[in-house]
């Protein structure tokens, strides 16, 4: 009796503690969930550019342009960047090699306001000068290379919201270009405003984001028709201290390829520094001129 | 010479001088006739150094060999160069110059450049209104490249910023002007409107030029204002110098032996108040520049003139549009005018000048390939230049371009003059 006592007892405990287990499962499952879907998409990706901006950025990039049979041109780039005004870029770049383009300088300053032209100027060793240029030709391939002017700027964050409209589409484990596995959100992108749309290139852009460090490790984007035409990795994510004590982790090489002809531009970082001292009168016109 | 110059590119293999060489070969071939009107090889180095952390010095040599050369055989006149800034001739077929050659350094916020060097004013592409800080070579026309063409001068350039402002100085002692084709010169001017036609009976004898020579009094001297407000890069410039082009003034006499005239070129002083802007609005750039100067001097048949000349105020100014909108593709529309004041009664030109041009520049494949088409038309002589290039970059180190020029109008027109030189180039450039 006591023998079918205690097994009843311990059969009640037993399924005690089962029920527990699977209530704590089942708490812990739904915890986790309701902590992947916490962040909306919109809280993603400005979390992804609060990952690609410090307050300023230096570094030397090593553009390395293939074409479909494997014949490269290299270019050496400096580049700087100020983004000390989180929803106003500046960005200071001049090509150091080859020979043909060097001393080739440009100056982007972004505006707050998204309804005002941004700022662009470009200098030419070979005319002596610098000259405006327009800012809208966001389409247009830079200096020859798979990214347009429009993938050199952070189209998504505080104001990348304003013109976009995000959804999170799934979550996916991919292997980035060198083979390391990231659990990444997969967002789609897509222009809103009429400025957007008339400037951009795409007409959609899916991203994968990945959710140890916010890194967009992969990037697809859509042509006007709706079809795919080029794609983006970022790979070698790295962390990097930062001049004020920080750490920050960014993808120290970037690839880009157009699809259609397979051509490819790689982007390799080197001397990265965040947050040091740029000098601001790096940002001016009269320094595009000068060069220094 | 030849000694020198080898030792001095062998001792930059051995230094620290950063370097970057362009060899380029041209083959100039006449559309008409098929003979070659050129064909040369020219070799330009560029060497930089630094000097500490805020300054450097850079030197531009070029060598230029022509083994056929319609554009100015033989030695150059070399007139209208000042001593330091001509061309040394190895012989017949091999020239030398030092295009550039100046030290750039910085005083506190201020840049000081000294040396040689050139200074590029205005927003202008091909026409020149504020552009003339520098001379030019005449040697090709107007169908060399305006950075290989513009004489670099021995001045002194101090940029200074004040707060949003620039101001740019310029002391210019050099004494170098426009240097013209000489008679049997490929492209010698013949033009009406910039040289006095010949007649018929009348033996004509060019004096040399009267070039300025002193110093202080007869330098250069430049300010810019540049600044950008709200979207506008806008300059305000005054250039207190000699005109380049010389006043070809003219006495005509007669004696024993029949009508006589006699050319007396003489260089003048001239103000030239301009101003610039460059504003960009969506896919389009609109700028423009504007000089006025009072003292232009123009040809003139009339009675009352005793030295065939006349002087007048000039106001010119360039308006361009630039269009982005086309993927990969640059547009360029320009409108130049130039008014003169008074009548244009016996004059050699319009009251009223005006030239238009387009340009087209589409690249494809990645920058390897690049096309450009240019248009240049003056509606007073309905003259014009159309100029087609096709440019191939295969890779960092070679360019193969294959442009054609075709000069048409009015023989008294400044492009038609050259109606017959119309030609196609075979060019081929390698860095190193």
């Amino acid at each position: 009796m006591v023998a079918t006592t205690n097994l009843k007892i311990y059969d009640r405990r037993k399924s005690k503690v089962k029920s527990n287990y699977i209530i704590a499962l089942v708490s812990l499952l739904a915890c986790t969930s309701l902590l992947a879907k916490e962040m909306s998409a919109v809280e993603i990706m400005l979390a992804n550019e609060a990952s690609r901006k410090g307050k300023t950025e230096m570094s030397s990039m090593l553009m390395t342009l293939t074409n479909s049979k494997g014949q490269s041109r290299e270019r050496d780039v400096l580049l700087r960047i100020d983004d000390r005004n989180i929803k106003a870029r500046k960005s200071y770049l001049e090509f150091l090699s080859p020979r043909d383009i060097k001393g080739t300088r440009m100056l982007t300053v972004e505006k707050e306001n998204i309804d005002i032209e941004d700022d662009r100027w470009l200098y030419l060793p070979a005319l002596k000068k610098v000259r405006r240029i327009s800012a809208s030709n966001k389409a247009d391939s830079f200096m020859g290379t798979d990214f347009s002017f429009e993938d050199f700027e952070v189209a998504d964050g505080v104001v990348g919201v304003k013109n976009h409209n995000y959804k999170i589409l799934r979550e996916e484990t991919i292997d980035d270009a060198l083979g390391v596995r990231k659990k990444c959100w997969v967002i789609e992108a897509i222009p809103v405003t009429e400025k957007q749309i008339h400037e951009s290139e795409n007409s959609k852009r899916i991203i994968w984001v990945d959710q140890e460090h916010y890194a967009a490790v992969q990037e697809h984007y859509f042509d006007k028709a709706g079809k795919l035409f080029k794609i983006r990795t970022s790979t070698d994510v790295r962390e990097s201290p930062t001049a004020d004590g920080g750490t920050v982790w960014r993808p120290m090489r970037i690839e880009m390829t157009t699809l259609k002809t397979g051509h490819k531009t790689t982007l390799i970082m080197r001397d990265f520094k965040v947050n040091e001292y740029i000098d601001p009168n790096m940002f001016t016109r009269r320094y595009v001129e000068k060069g220094r | 010479m030849f000694i020198i110059i080898f030792g001095f590119y062998s001792s930059i293999l051995r230094s620290e001088i950063q370097t970057s060489h362009k060899l380029e070969t041209e083959w100039g071939i006449n559309a008409y006739d098929v003979t070659t009107q050129r064909f040369e090889l020219t070799l330009t180095s560029e060497l930089e150094t630094a000097i500490g952390k805020a300054s450097e010095l850079k030197v531009i040599p070029r060598i230029r060999a022509t083994a056929s050369d319609k554009l100015d055989p033989g030695e150059s006149s070399q007139d209208e160069r000042s001593r330091v800034s001509r061309r040394y001739y190895m012989n017949d077929y091999v020239e030398f110059e030092l295009r550039e050659f100046y030290f750039d350094t910085t005083i506190g916020k201020s840049y000081l450049t000294l040396g040689k060097q050139q200074v590029v004013w205005g927003t202008a592409d091909g026409l020149r209104v504020l552009d003339v800080v520098n001379p030019f070579s005449f040697r090709e026309f107007i169908l060399e490249e305006f950075n290989a063409s513009r004489i670099p001068l021995w001045m002194t350039n101090i940029q200074i910023p004040i707060d949003k402002y620039d101001i740019q100085l310029l002391w210019i002692p050099d004494k170098s002007y426009n240097d013209f084709s000489d008679e049997g010169d490929l492209y010698y001017l013949t033009s009406p409107r910039y040289v006095p036609p010949p007649q018929d009976g009348i033996d004509v004898q060019i004096n040399d030029v009267d070039r300025p020579d002193r110093f202080w009094e007869d330098s250069d001297f430049g300010l810019r204002l540049t600044t950008t407000w709200s979207g506008w890069d806008l300059s305000l410039n005054y250039l207190y110098h000699y005109d380049d082009s010389p006043v070809l003034r003219r006495r005509v006499f007669s004696d024993s032996a029949g009508l006589h005239a006699v050319i007396m070129p003489e260089y003048e002083r001239s103000h030239l108040y301009g101003a610039t802007f460059s504003v960009a609005n969506g896919d389009f750039v609109y700028r423009g520049e504007l000089g006025y100067s009072r003292e232009r001097y123009v040809l003139s048949d009339e009675p009352g003139e005793s030295d065939g000349v006349t002087q007048r105020s000039d106001l010119s100014y360039v308006f361009g549009v630039d269009y982005s909108g086309l993927l990969n593709t640059f547009l360029s529309f320009q409108l130049f005018q130039s008014y003169i004041s008074g009548s244009d009664q016996y004059l050699s030109r319009d009251k009223v000048d005006t030239t238009v041009s387009v340009l087209l520049n589409r690249s494809f494949v990645n920058e390897t390939w690049r096309v450009e088409t240019l248009w240049l038309h003056n509606t007073n002589d309905e003259d014009g230049l159309f100029r087609f290039k096709l440019r191939y970059n295969p890779n960092d180190s070679w360019i193969y371009s294959l442009s054609s020029d075709t000069l048409y109008g009015r023989r008294r027109g400044l492009f038609g003059q050259f109606s017959d030189s119309d030609q196609v180039v075979l060019g081929l450039i390698r860095y190193f």
